[in-house]
């Protein structure tokens, strides 16, 4: 996908366009344009195109042979987007489609109309388009992007900043002004299945086989019902323990199974579009879920609003240097507490294989990052920034394993830094918890002290001892 | 087939062509399970079977129900299992020592594996457990690693010795019953694997970790049962009892109480004797160990 350079003149849009077409056709091809674009008919008969007219807006199937591309121009676009793409997806079935669109959603137009300096912008939004392209059969092949103006109103600098972030944590369609799109067929997207779970395991081929064995065995005997495992694996990666893992353990009955092969940086991508479930996790091969881990997420998802569930879980560390196994030296949970708190999601990156999310309730928020390869490493920042999700406090049910902390569990930097979508009292009652949690602490310290003190009265160096340090403390308190 | 994939195979009894005499028995006491847990059971038992370099083993069922129902569901996965009703609840240990008895009666046969019917074994499981038990010629026991929530208790990571091996699914070598004999019956259920691993190991013989061998067996979450919390105490003060740690009996039998347990007669506190003793844990509570996390 391309980015135009922010304040190319809206003049160029047809030549652009038509540069688009042009870098897609070759001479020979078959070119139906709808809706009348004489400069750009014209060059494409110049590039040795048949190119096939049609006044528009609708589109017809022209006589003779198939067209191998589409070109939607003017009042056409919204008019096929938004009623005739699967008309056109059945009759022309082969054809690359080709258009520019200017964003009804973008970000600065929803602010201008909220405002009132503007009136709403007619069409379709871009976020709108990609779900009627999805939905019929078709999917992005070529996208150049121009960005909304970085300031459109007379709000506040920060707030505007503040505003368009939000939006474009939601979705970052709204930050597109206008683009040029090259869409290709392929099987169309299925609705999502109610009550379905869909774990995407995502396999490094550099972890070991029987770190994955363990991670599919524990999910084999996992309570949840009905489960769909999907296995996906970098292109290139070899997969026959995996496969005879996954085949051996599916005959426990638990789950439907199948691998996703995709280029690393749109592995994620990939796999969560061939998601079918309601409900969607997200694992690799460090992780262990315990018996009810995901039947406790669901529950709660289904009993409250909520748009996604997490659950307390344990940090396993492995000794180095041991035997054949990995040799567990101790398991931390985390987050520690009742309250899951909004730093939480920061410092604990891996809370992303902990969590359960119910896809109907996020809208076209992106479950990929944007710029990090299609990553997850910051999923359950950018949640927890705009979803108070449920926290299942208690004990911990699923566990990331790995050396300890020091060497590096796998914790990935949170590289996105977020906008947050609070009420206020929300955030002054943390800071009061906060506040009160740490006056308790310091209580106790005093009353231990006082205890210890008193058993230990008779015995005078240590009697001493005690008193200064109570002393420092009492020092420390009123300091 | 070469190497020690084949070798196990061989020492093992009968092979994956089913000649032979089994040299490994397993021995699953029922008591009223669900039938998807049998049928779990069974499958990773199916895995077991069809594992690279698994040894042949034979399964024998010993239903402690109060009815023979589930002698259908058993003959359900596997029409020629060896399935027996007892006719009266046995107990843990009571049931797996007329298995094992049974086993070691038998012209070759080299270990007893108890296992429980609410675990998932591993496919690696029956192997990795036998290969572990052929490693070293003083293999008293060998459990099966506990997973997902793996028992904090601890074991040597190269040697895998432990302080105890739990019951859940546990090899018990010939070697072992011949000098030990099996479980000791006065406990009905629970810390009569304990008991055994801290007479195995009174004995001279090693009790370990096999961590390669895993039973996905999660008790974590399940519902609290006021019965098998007495029962836990109630055996527990046994232990006490037997080892002589009169104040470890005397703690366990106050929490029996307050739990509501109905009277019984206390066990005597006897001495063990000192080998015993100096093996005896009884400062982690119920544990009998202390815990890695």
């Amino acid at each position: 996908m391309n980015a135009i350079p922010e304040g190319v003149p809206t003049a160029d849009a047809g030549e652009r366009l038509t540069a688009l077409v042009l870098s897609r056709v070759r001479a020979g091809a078959v070119v139906c344009v709808v809706g009348g674009s004489k400069p750009l008919v014209a060059a494409l008969c110049a590039h040795g195109c048949d190119v096939r007219e049609q006044p528009g807006p609708g589109w017809t199937r022209p006589e003779g042979a198939e067209p191998s591309h589409v070109v939607l121009t003017g009042d056409a676009v919204a008019h096929v987007l938004t009623g005739g793409l699967e008309v056109l997806r059945q009759e022309a079935p082969m054809a690359e489609v080709l258009f520019q669109l200017r964003n009804a959603g973008a970000a600065r137009a929803l602010l201008e109309t909220w405002l009132g300096t503007a009136p709403v912008r007619a069409g379709i939004s871009e976020q709108g388009m990609l779900r009627r392209l999805s939905d019929a059969g078709y999917r992005i092949a070529h996208r150049e992007a121009l960005p909304c103006a970085s300031r459109s109103t007379p709000l506040a600098e920060d707030t505007e900043q503040a505003l368009r972030a939000l939006l474009a944590q939601l979705s970052p369609s709204t930050q597109v002004e206008e683009g040029l799109y090259a869409v290709v067929p392929e099987a169309p997207a299925r609705a999502l299945e109610p009550g379905l779970l869909s774990v995407v395991l995502v396999h490094d081929p550099r972890a070991s086989a029987a770190t994955l064995d363990e991670a599919l065995f524990a999910l084999a005997c996992q309570e949840q019902q009905p489960l769909e495992l999907l296995l996906a694996v970098p292109e290139g990666g070899e997969l026959s323990a995996a496969e005879a893992s996954l085949e051996r353990y599916a005959t426990l009955g638990t789950f439907q199974s199948r691998m996703v092969r995709a280029p690393a940086g749109d592995l994620h991508a990939e796999a969560f579009r061939q998601a079918r479930g309601q409900y969607l996790a997200l694992l690799d091969a460090r992780c262990l879920v315990y018996p009810r881990h995901y039947t406790r997420l669901v529950h709660a998802l289904q009993e409250g609003s909520a748009a996604w569930a997490v659950a307390r879980s344990f940090r396993t560390e492995w000794a180095s240097g041991s035997g054949a196994m990995p040799y567990v030296r101790a398991k931390v949970p985390f987050p520690l507490g009742e309250q899951l708190e909004v730093q939480h999601f920061a410092t604990h990156p891996e809370l992303v294989h902990a969590l359960v999310i119910d896809r109907t309730r996020i809208g076209p928020f992106p479950l990929t990052g944007v710029g990090q390869g299609g990553g997850v490493g910051d999923l359950a920042v950018r949640l927890g920034a705009l979803f108070v999700p449920v926290f299942l406090a208690g004990i911990a049910s699923c566990e990331v394993r790995g050396p300890c902390l020091a060497q590096g569990v796998g914790a990935a930097p949170v590289a996105s830094d977020p906008w947050l979508l609070r009420r206020v009292s929300a955030w002054t009652g943390a800071v009061g918890q906060a506040r009160e949690e740490a006056l308790l602490a310091r209580e106790f310290r005093h009353r231990l002290v006082d205890g210890v003190n008193a058993r230990l009265h008779a015995i005078p160096w240590i009697h001493d001892t005690l008193r200064a340090l109570a002393d420092r403390l009492k020092l420390d308190r009123n300091s | 087939m070469c190497g020690a994939g084949a070798r196990r195979r061989l020492v093992s009894g009968r092979d994956a062509a089913g000649r032979g005499e089994p040299g490994i028995w397993l021995g699953i006491v029922l008591y009223r399970n669900p039938t998807r847990e049998l049928e779990r059971l069974w499958t990773s038992l199916q895995w077991n079977r069809d594992a690279m370099g698994a040894p042949g083993f034979r399964v024998t069922w010993l239903d402690n129900s109060p009815d023979d129902s589930l002698r259908d569901v058993v003959t359900r996965l596997d029409a020629r299992a060896d399935y027996r009703y007892s006719g009266q609840n046995l107990g843990f240990g009571g049931a797996h020592n007329r298995l094992m008895a049974e086993a070691f009666g038998t012209a070759g046969v080299r270990h007893y594996i108890c296992v429980n019917p609410d675990g998932v074994l591993h496919p690696d499981c029956v192997r990795e457990l036998v290969h572990e038990a052929d490693r070293l010629p003083d293999t008293g026991l060998v459990e099966a690693r506990l997973f997902p929530d793996e028992h904090p208790k601890p074991y040597d990571p190269v040697t895998g010795e432990t302080p105890w091996c739990s019951g859940c699914v546990l090899l018990v070598t010939r070697k072992l019953h011949a000098r030990a004999g099996g479980f000791d019956e006065r406990f009905f259920m629970y810390c009569e694997d304990v008991d055994l691993s801290w007479r195995a190991r009174a004995l001279g013989l090693s009790v370990r970790v096999a961590p390669a061998a895993r039973v996905h067996h999660y008790t974590v979450t399940r519902e609290e049962s006021p019965l098998r919390e007495r029962m836990v105490r109630r055996s527990a003060a046994l232990l006490g009892a037997k080892y002589g740690n009169a104040t470890f009996m005397r703690d366990r039998l106050r929490e029996y109480s307050a739990l509501g347990g109905e009277p019984f007669a206390v066990p005597e506190v006897v001495n063990p004797g000192w080998r015993l003793s100096r093996i005896a844990e009884f400062g982690h509570h119920l544990e009998f160990a202390r815990r890695r996390w």
